[in-house]
């Protein structure tokens, strides 16, 4: 309904640049390089999410490219581009879910401790050991909003899209799980 | 709020510990590139391909159930592409606790939000209303906020906007230090050179790319600092030159103006993705190596336009005064938006503030309007409850649209990210502009959904707008132009123009107004307007594709630009139509020009600043962008028109070297006979005649785009 143009204007201040909106445009029409480029932008932030959500770097990688993969086949369904990035983390966390709750039950313990060996054994990532354990003692769904709270930046509006829960809810259960964080890493 | 701070250190270590700076082999974009273009080597699981029509590539991929679900809700709300969507306010709220010194209500009596001499008698007309003190204001938000009372929250940490952020000393912001010359008014200034490529006569529009005939002045955002900058260049062709570059701290420019000696940046507050004000801050480029800030004027909410007419510019955001939660203090503190000069902002005083009786508590329209000749402390700011997306602005008037909306209810089936309204009408605000002053004039209502700035002109009085129009009853599209007379009640309307066909593009120009819609094909519309009480088609040309701007090169010739297209709808081309409207009964395309090969875009499609029109030389100049998986080709074109044998010429193309990834020409202009080039890499000089590149000048630290704001 909306022209390019006015999409633009609708949404500085927004959640997508124009350059963004621009990549948008062009992957919705097929072109994959710009898709690579929009992609990139988020790359990181994907990998972490999956990471510390599947707590398996293969499975993690799966993840990412599945969803980047479903994201490019469908994103001329994309309706608001200002979503997107909601949008692609949407089908990244159900990616996440479906895969943790096909695992076997021998192979989620079979990955405890796996966020303590992450630094020594992966380049690029330096989570403090308290900080993992932190994160460890956390449910899947409230690691699940602090990772797209912190590691996406997103508002709780954004997190109650995603997860499909009143935004009330998320805001609790991020303020719970925080507590929770900090009460460990105080008594720590 | 104590916790709130605790809750903070925790966040920021934990932002710093789960950032991945090192991404694995697979999901290098490279990978994904391949991945995603169907290279199946790089991808571990084969993914059968097939090519669909309009070079779209489908694939066929296994998801796993759950996975479905969401694509599968996704899908139908892409099935329901015309339907005109708005999310409501609720879920538009975003969170500020903006603490806004309240200022006296007695102490601005100059206000005059509603004009007084409100022409004739409006039966139906919604007459505004005058507020009697900030509690009304607050109440109404307060009662709101009881009705919505546990669908709406505040996040945990506040976005505030930090008033007064600025490192740099501002100097001269309350004195008359603003020497303004317009731009025709200088006397060295070579007249041959490209401006913006502006909707009205005489009212600027702002942009990344600004020329005035002396001088370049862009606006890039620098990948490594995360920080926009403007830059002067000096574009001698053979050795052009960065003069000066700046960026204003904390905030990240959008636009910029040019008026003589004066730079007029506008900017976000902080990082785009969580500015809830914006700025407009004033340099003095006397000197163009070394420009000092001499003023800055913030008011709240998020940038819809502004516009620079008259020696004054005008700012329009909409604010959302809904803080969200229910609070009361917060919502008291959040529910009148403020503006003010550096950083200091105060509450918009009641007079100047007008509630609509049908306003729905959320968001303003606030407009500002500053002289430059009398610097930034000229501003007066007024508001409307009631928010806005598109402008129009002529030299008196200002005309602002928004779709209205009663309570927004989700599409049955469709995602949750999706709403519709219950009726598809647009808003339409007016604010008078002319003089010294800026106040609230009318407000009126129109069937449909306007497209863009274009959908509206003033003329004679009279303002007409296309809308694309859907019955949310039977689904059925249509498409309406709306005539409007000065106190903003509907006095002619065409309606059912194109069943089933959305505008792609509008344009009017005098009694005519010419419209492009698209389904398969692309009717050109001549509707006559001469009697604004009966607006009529007076002619239709079908023709493939369609054009997405209609730019009027004379009374009889209209350049059409947009995708080509077949039978069967777009092909990946694009074409410019050279329209011969002399018989408004039998449109013409008299002439064509595709620009063929891999799948052609152009930013011009949907920005008309990226279209240029040289008058003197019948020239057209439009970037265009070629992708393929292994090449990506961008050039400025520059398309002669003969408007005497209505043809167009052999078109001269202007290619970037050395400018590889993000190289996409954004802009084009010219000097005399050179010709510029315009990246987010870099600016690039061309001899026009020969196409050769004189010199580049590139922007060395824009590497890459990262559209995350800094973590602090």
């Amino acid at each position: 309904m909306f022209s390019y143009y006015q999409r633009i204007k609708k949404l500085r201040g927004g959640l997508t640049t124009d350059y963004a909106l621009e990549l948008i445009t062009k992957s919705k029409a097929g072109d994959a390089e710009a898709f690579g480029e929009l992609y990139a932008m988020y790359s990181r932030e994907l990998y972490g999410f999956a990471l510390y959500m599947l707590r398996s770097k293969e499975d993690a990688e799966d993840a990412v490219q599945d969803a980047a993969i479903a994201a490019f086949r469908n994103l001329g369904s994309l309706k608001k581009p200002d979503s997107f990035k909601p949008w692609l983390f949407k089908i990244l966390s159900n990616r996440c879910k479906t895969l943790l709750t096909g695992r076997k039950p021998d192979i989620s313990s079979a990955e405890e401790g796996f966020l303590e060996s992450l630094p020594d054994t992966s380049p690029g990532i330096y989570l403090p050991a308290e900080l993992c354990q932190a994160l460890e003692i956390l449910g899947e769904e409230e690691r699940r909003i602090v990772l797209m709270a912190v590691l996406g930046g997103f508002k709780s509006r954004e997190i109650a899209l995603v997860t499909d829960c009143p935004s009330a809810t998320v805001r609790s259960k991020l303020a719970r799980s925080l507590k929770k964080m900090r009460t460990y890493l105080e008594t720590e | 709020m104590k916790r709130q701070g605790k809750n903070e250190k925790l966040v920021s270590d934990l932002k710093d510990g789960l950032s991945v700076t090192e991404l694995p082999e697979n999901l290098s974009k490279n990978n994904i590139i391949s991945a995603v273009s169907g290279d199946a080597q790089a991808k571990t699981k084969a993914i059968p391909l097939e090519y669909g029509r309009n070079n779209r590539i489908k694939k066929a991929v296994a998801v796993a159930a759950a996975f479905a679900v969401v694509l599968g809700s996704v899908a139908v709300a892409g099935s329901q592409r015309n339907k005109p969507t708005v999310v409501p306010e609720s879920v538009k709220a975003y969170f500020s606790d903006t603490t806004v010194t309240e200022k006296p209500e007695s102490s601005n009596a100059d206000s005059d939000i509603i004009e007084e001499n409100e022409p004739e008698s409006a039966e139906k007309r919604i007459a505004p209303k005058k507020i009697n003190g900030y509690i009304e204001i607050e109440n109404l938000f307060l009662s709101y906020a009881e009705r919505i009372k546990g669908s709406l929250t505040r996040y945990y940490t506040d976005t505030a906007v930090v008033p007064g952020d600025n490192a740099e000393a501002v100097t001269g912001a309350a004195d008359d230090s603003f020497e303004v010359q317009s731009p025709e008014s200088e006397p060295d200034t070579p007249n041959d050179f490209s401006g913006t490529n502006i909707q009205v006569a005489g009212v600027d529009e702002a942009d990344i790319l600004k020329n005035d005939g002396n001088y370049l002045y862009a606006v890039s955002t620098s990948a490594s600092a995360r920080t926009t900058k403007i830059r002067i260049i000096d574009p001698t062709p053979d050795a052009m030159k960065i003069l000066s570059e700046f960026s204003c701290p904390g905030k990240s420019v959008r636009e910029i103006y040019i008026t003589g000696d004066t730079l007029t940046a506008i900017c976000d507050n902080g990082v785009y993705y969580d500015s809830l004000s914006i700025s407009a801050v004033f340099y003095d480029i006397s000197d163009r190596s070394a420009p000092v800030k001499t003023g800055d004027f913030t008011q709240q909410g998020t940038l819809v336009s502004t516009r620079l007419t008259e020696g004054s510019l005008i700012i329009l955001s909409t604010y959302n005064g809904y803080c969200g939660g229910y609070d009361e203090q917060a919502v008291k503190n959040n529910c009148v938006p403020g503006a003010g000069l550096n950083g200091n902002m105060e509450k918009i005083p009641t007079q100047n503030i007008c509630m609509l009786p049908d306003a729905i508590p959320g968001s303003y329209l606030v407009a500002t309007k500053i002289q430059l000749s009398r610097g930034a402390d000229s501003a007066k700011t007024v508001a409307v409850l009631g928010g806005g997306s598109d402008v129009y602005c002529t030299k008196d008037t200002l005309y602002a649209v928004r779709e209205s909306f009663s309570y927004a209810v989700p599409i049955e089936g469709a995602s949750d990210m999706l709403w519709a309204t219950s009726e598809n009408k647009t808003q339409i605000y007016a604010f008078s502009i002319s003089g010294n002053n800026i106040s609230f004039k009318s407000s009126g209502t129109v069937e449909g959904t306007a497209l863009n700035q274009f959908s509206m002109d003033e003329y004679n009085g009279f303002l007409r707008i296309a809308t694309n129009f859907r019955d949310r009853k039977s689904g059925k599209v249509s498409n309406i132009v709306s005539v409007l007379n000065s106190s903003l009640q509907v006095v002619g309307k065409l309606s059912g123009i194109a069943p089933g066909e959305t505008i792609k593009s509008a344009r009017f120009s005098g009694t005519k107004a010419y419209l492009v819609t698209f389904l398969n094909t692309d009717p050109l519309f001549v509707i006559d307007l001469n009697t604004p009480t009966a607006p009529a088609i007076l002619g239709e040309l079908k023709l493939p594709g369609f054009s997405s701007y209609l730019h009027p090169i004379s009374d009889t010739l209209l350049v059409g630009i947009g995708p080509d297209g077949d039978d069967s709808g777009m092909n990946g081309k694009l074409k410019v139509s050279l329209f011969d409207v002399s018989n408004p009964a039998k449109p013409a395309e008299v002439n064509k020009y595709v620009i063929d090969g891999s799948p052609v875009i152009s930013e011009a499609y949907n920005n008309p600043k990226a279209f240029v029109y040289d008058a003197s030389r019948c020239m057209l100049m439009f970037p265009v962008s070629q992708y393929s998986t292994n090449s990506h080709n961008s050039f400025l074109a520059a398309l002669p028109v003969d408007t005497a044998s209505k043809s167009f010429g052999t078109m001269l193309s202007y290619r970037q070297l050395n400018i590889a990834d993000y190289g996409n020409i954004l802009r084009g202009t010219y000097i005399g006979d050179t010709v510029y080039t315009f990246s987010q890499l870099g600016l690039c000089a061309f001899d026009r005649a020969t196409q050769t590149q004189l010199s580049c000048l590139s922007f060395a630290d824009v590497t890459s785009y990262n559209i995350y704001p800094a973590t602090n």
